[in-house]
Order: C-alpha cells, then sequence, then structure tokens
C-alpha cells in the first residue's frame, strides 16, 4: 500500500469515525432518549410552535440544534413534532432524563428534559446520536441509553424523541 | 383433442428425464448441530421486532435465526446442548395493548419454540444490553433488570422453569450474577447491591458494598466481563475495576489504568455499545478503542488493545480493518476475536469524496453493518461476513 493510500485510508477512517457520531446510528431501527414530568412547562409550550429566532438559533429538524446536546434518538421536528411536542397518534411518556445545554445565543444553561414519544412504530428518520452528559444507565435520570417508553405509563413503541426547556440552571 | 394433450405432456415428460441429471430434491428443515464455541449469535436488538441471527464464523454461514420480540433481551445460551432461552417483550396489538413479558423457551437443535416462563412486565430495555440480565455459573437462575422508572431485579429459576420473585433495587441497575446463588447490581453512588439466594431462589440476605468508584468523576460502563471469580468493568476515563465475586460480599480490589497519560490526554478511550470482552483461558482483556475523547465512548471503535489480566500490561495492539460498534472474544482454546464492523461498499477515495463535500450522512445510508473475524493473537483479519445486522448491538459467542 503507497504512501498516498495509507493517508487516504486514514483520512477516510477519522472522517467516518467523526461522522459516525451524529449519523451511524441512521440505520438502526430506532432508539431512545426521555425523561421527567412534561405538564409544568410553559417556556416549552411556548417554544413549541416557534421557528428558528435570535433568541433560539438553529433548525428543530437539525441532529446540530443546541437543544439536542444529549439526544440519542429520531427528532419529532422530522416525524410530525416539533423539538417540544410528540407527533399525532402517539403519546408522551411521563418519565425522562434530563439534560443541560448552552444556548448560543444568550450564553445560558438550559435544563433540557428529553420526553420520548410512544406509540406506533420507531419514526426512523432524522437519527440524531449526542452523548454530552450522557452516563451509565445506573445514573438513570442521566442516561441516554434507556428506552423510556418501555415501562412508562405510555408503554407502547418508542416512536422519537423531543428536548423540552424545563429553565434556565441555577448560576449558584 | 385428449390424443394432443396425452401427446404434448409426453413431449414434456420425455424432454424433462433426458436432461434430468440432478436427482429429486426432497426440501426438508434443517437442524442444528451439537453448538461448537466457533459459533456467533448476532443480536439485532433495538426495534419493534428484534432479531437474532446465528453464524457459524469458520465459513461465514449463516446457520439460524431467532424472531425475539421488542428490543431484545438478549439470549441465554447454555451449553452442553440445553434449551436456549431469550428474553422478550410483546405487545398484544403487535405495537400496542397489553405487554407481556417473557422467557421463552427454544430447542436448540430445531430453535422450534417448546414453552415460556411468563416475568413481570417491566423489564428494562436498553440500547446496551449487558448488565440488562445474566445467568448464574451453572444456568440454574437468571435474573433480570426491571424499570418503571422503580428499580426491581426479577429471579427467575430456570432448572424448574418457573417465576421466583422480584426484589427492590433501589438505585442500582445493571446485574450481575456472581456465583450459584448469589448476585449484585451496579448503584448510583458507586457501590453494589449484592443478594444471596437460597436454593429456590429465594432472597435470604441482602446489602451494600462501600462506594469503589465515582459516578460522576469516573462512572464505570454497566458492561462487565467475568473473569474466574472477578467481574471487570471499564471506566469512561480509562481504568479497570475489578470485583472479586468469589464470597457472598462482592469485594473491590484495585483499579489500574490501561491508558497512559499520554494517552488518556490524546483523547484514547473505550468506544462502541460493547466495548469490553476477555479470553478467561489465556487471561487476556480486549478493549475496543477510539481516539475521539470526552463523551465518545459510544463512538465506533479503530483498533483493539489486548491486556494481560495480571500483569496489566498491554500486550498487542490491533488497528482494525473496519471501525466496530462491539466486540466478542471466543472461547476457543486459540480464540477468534468477532467486531460489529461498518463496512462501506465504496472505494476509500469515494468515502472521502463524499465526506469532503457535506455528504456524510449518506456514508451511513450506505454503510452495512457485518461481523469481521479476527485471530486474536495476531489481530489478523480471517474474514468479514456481510449483512450480518441493521442494529450491531450485542453478540454472544456459544
Amino acid at each position: 500500500m503507497s504512501r498516498f493510500d495509507k493517508w487516504l485510508e486514514r483520512r477516510a477512517r477519522n472522517i467516518a469515525r467523526k461522522t459516525s457520531r451524529r449519523f451511524f446510528l441512521a440505520k438502526l431501527g430506532t432508539v431512545l432518549v426521555g425523561a421527567s414530568a412534561y405538564p409544568l412547562l410553559p417556556i416549552a409550550r411556548s417554544q413549541a410552535t416557534a421557528l428558528a429566532s435570535e433568541t433560539d438559533p438553529g433548525s428543530a429538524e437539525d441532529c446540530e440544534y443546541w437543544r439536542y446536546c444529549a439526544i440519542d434518538g429520531f427528532l419529532c421536528a422530522c416525524c410530525g413534532g416539533t423539538a417540544s411536542s410528540c407527533p399525532p397518534g402517539t403519546a408522551l411518556s411521563p418519565i425522562t432524563w434530563i439534560g443541560t445545554c448552552r444556548n448560543p445565543a444568550d450564553g445560558k444553561n438550559y435544563i433540557i428534559s428529553y420526553n420520548d414519544c410512544c406509540g406506533q412504530s420507531a419514526c426512523g428518520r432524522c437519527q440524531c446520536m449526542r452523548n454530552e452528559g450522557d452516563k451509565p444507565i445506573y445514573l438513570t435520570s442521566q442516561a441516554n441509553d434507556i428506552n423510556w417508553c418501555s415501562g412508562s405509563a405510555a408503554d407502547m413503541v418508542y416512536n422519537c424523541s423531543i428536548a423540552a426547556i424545563m429553565g434556565v440552571e441555577d448560576e449558584a | 383433442m385428449s390424443r394432443i394433450l396425452v401427446l404434448v405432456i409426453s413431449g414434456y415428460l420425455i424432454s424433462f428425464t433426458a436432461q434430468a441429471d440432478l436427482s429429486v430434491d426432497l426440501p426438508f428443515v434443517e437442524k442444528l448441530k451439537a453448538p461448537d464455541h466457533s459459533w456467533v449469535w448476532v443480536i439485532d436488538g433495538v426495534g419493534d421486532f428484534t432479531k437474532s441471527r446465528l453464524f457459524d464464523t469458520t465459513n461465514g454461514k449463516m446457520l439460524g435465526m431467532l424472531s425475539t420480540g421488542y428490543w431484545s433481551g438478549g439470549l441465554v445460551l447454555p451449553s452442553g446442548g440445553r434449551d436456549i432461552y431469550a428474553i422478550q417483550t410483546h405487545y398484544s396489538r403487535s405495537t400496542r395493548g397489553e405487554r407481556t413479558d417473557i422467557l421463552a423457551i427454544y430447542d436448540p437443535q430445531t430453535l422450534l419454540p417448546k414453552g415460556e416462563i411468563e416475568i413481570p412486565p417491566r423489564r428494562m430495555s436498553g440500547l446496551i444490553q449487558k448488565g440488562l440480565s445474566s445467568v448464574t455459573a451453572d444456568n440454574n437462575f437468571l435474573v433480570v433488570q426491571n424499570f418503571t422508572p422503580a428499580q426491581s431485579i426479577s429471579i427467575i429459576d430456570l432448572s424448574n422453569q418457573r417465576f421466583v420473585a422480584e426484589i427492590e433495587s433501589p438505585g442500582c441497575t445493571g446485574v450481575y450474577a456472581n456465583s450459584s446463588v448469589t448476585f449484585s447490581a451496579i448503584c448510583g453512588d458507586g457501590s453494589l447491591m449484592w443478594v444471596q439466594m437460597n436454593a429456590s431462589g429465594n432472597v435470604i440476605d441482602k446489602g451494600f458494598t462501600e462506594p469503589f468508584f465515582d459516578s460522576y468523576e469516573d462512572p464505570v460502563a454497566a458492561d462487565g466481563v467475568r473473569v474466574d471469580d472477578q467481574w471487570l468493568y471499564a471506566s469512561h476515563n480509562g481504568y479497570v475495576y475489578p470485583v472479586d465475586v468469589s464470597d457472598i460480599v462482592p469485594v473491590a480490589a484495585e483499579r489500574w489504568s490501561f491508558l497512559s497519560d499520554q494517552e488518556r490526554a490524546a483523547g484514547w478511550r473505550f468506544g462502541g455499545f460493547n466495548h469490553i470482552n476477555a479470553h478467561p483461558q489465556s487471561r487476556r482483556l480486549f478493549i475496543l478503542m477510539q481516539d475521539g475523547g470526552e463523551d465518545s465512548y459510544e463512538e465506533p471503535g479503530t483498533e483493539v488493545w489486548v491486556f494481560d489480566i495480571d500483569s496489566h500490561e498491554r500486550v498487542a495492539r490491533f488497528e482494525l480493518e473496519h471501525m466496530a460498534m462491539g466486540l466478542e472474544v471466543s472461547l476457543e482454546d486459540k480464540p477468534h476475536l468477532y467486531t460489529s464492523a461498518v463496512v462501506f461498499p465504496i472505494p476509500t477515495w469515494a468515502v472521502v469524496m463524499l465526506a469532503v463535500f457535506g455528504h456524510e450522512s449518506s456514508l451511513m445510508d450506505i454503510a452495512d453493518f457485518g461481523l469481521d473475524i479476527y485471530e486474536a493473537e495476531t489481530g489478523e483479519l480471517e474474514r468479514t461476513i456481510e449483512n450480518v445486522t441493521s442494529t450491531p448491538t450485542l453478540m454472544q459467542g456459544w
């Protein structure tokens, strides 16, 4: 193998590896996420129909969207829902896991509830896997490898995942 | 009219017999021979209808498969030709309706279902399936992690094919059988919950160890590997935490680093969904590695590092032919290393071009999840079996 070939090979591997973090699960038939109780989210509700704005920059259909820093699943915004609402025909899992993501618009850290939407079948669109702050399954409230539909009140198959704002992290 | 028909039919028969060089087939259904350590199950573990496929790694042939329900809980593969068990979840209307969790029992030769044990419909399903259940060394009991999100553990008596009991495991998730009558679970504070059963599977004692790792600063993956009397757990920052389980109460031994300070600083971490395995006969530990740095522990591995479990020395380091999402080591005396390979069925230059021009997502649309078989001592690739799974979550050698 020539030096050029080796370089090409190594470069391809590196690209593939870095690429895979976001995309390699696109072929997988599913995935997870989730977190706690949705009700209490006036901020999230107000954001539910909002398009990208100066205060909430980015597209909810893009894996790089700032709220998705710790998500692992199909983006509901690509499946008939939004960043904070489930698609029609599904049920919101009342149990969930929590992440903390920095909003580049105001530089504040927001507490994000990653709820799974349950029912129908795995959506299969816009797979997004970002593990920033993800923890093993024995730290359940911060674990995105758990299927949060299973065992919940919405005990059906997994459909997609949302990232609802719970509030701003207390800087103290 | 009928005379013409007879002539036509006769013509066909004559024509057929004149060309019939092959003997007549008598279609039938295959049975498996006695299982071999060169066989491996590839678990397509995440999805509405999961599949487990069995491969013979000596020739790359698929031998058969099992349908394993919603988000597979993996297989239990007792030695000696005993029945296969599969932990499964089913809904009465396919993807909705009443949920039933079972331990399905399959004949190891016909792969036909021959019975089932109903268990509490609360088993945890997750992307990484090790730690969600564990079977005792003598194959008498199976323990299954539950999550609602209240945590509990189901105990199943395999010998008598009955569900025994469900016990609470508050704050503890990730079960590991220790002896024929003891098991433990990893707790969020870095300790272990330990449980002792009697010969019937009923709990007679339980307790908690002191914390032996920092679950926030250096969490261990809930993906342990058993070598003799120890469970070995690898941590996100590059340490192995051994736990001796020869007594009823587990005892943590001193951790050891599988990274030098330079390697740690360079971002080397374990990678994939199943990143650690061992060959007990030679006391070698195999870890799937990548250099993506913090929070990269589920990225595909590009190398496998091999360690002597006793001296902690790295004895080999292989660059993989294809990056991989998991690894398994066969129990053969001369072991093989199996990896869940991510294969791009296009030339390398085309991979680079797609990435350079911003079409990385297309790369994964064409990726094929295969099974690479390496000679474990030399790291030499012996064979790639293509198209073995769509969700490379777990491999189980027989």
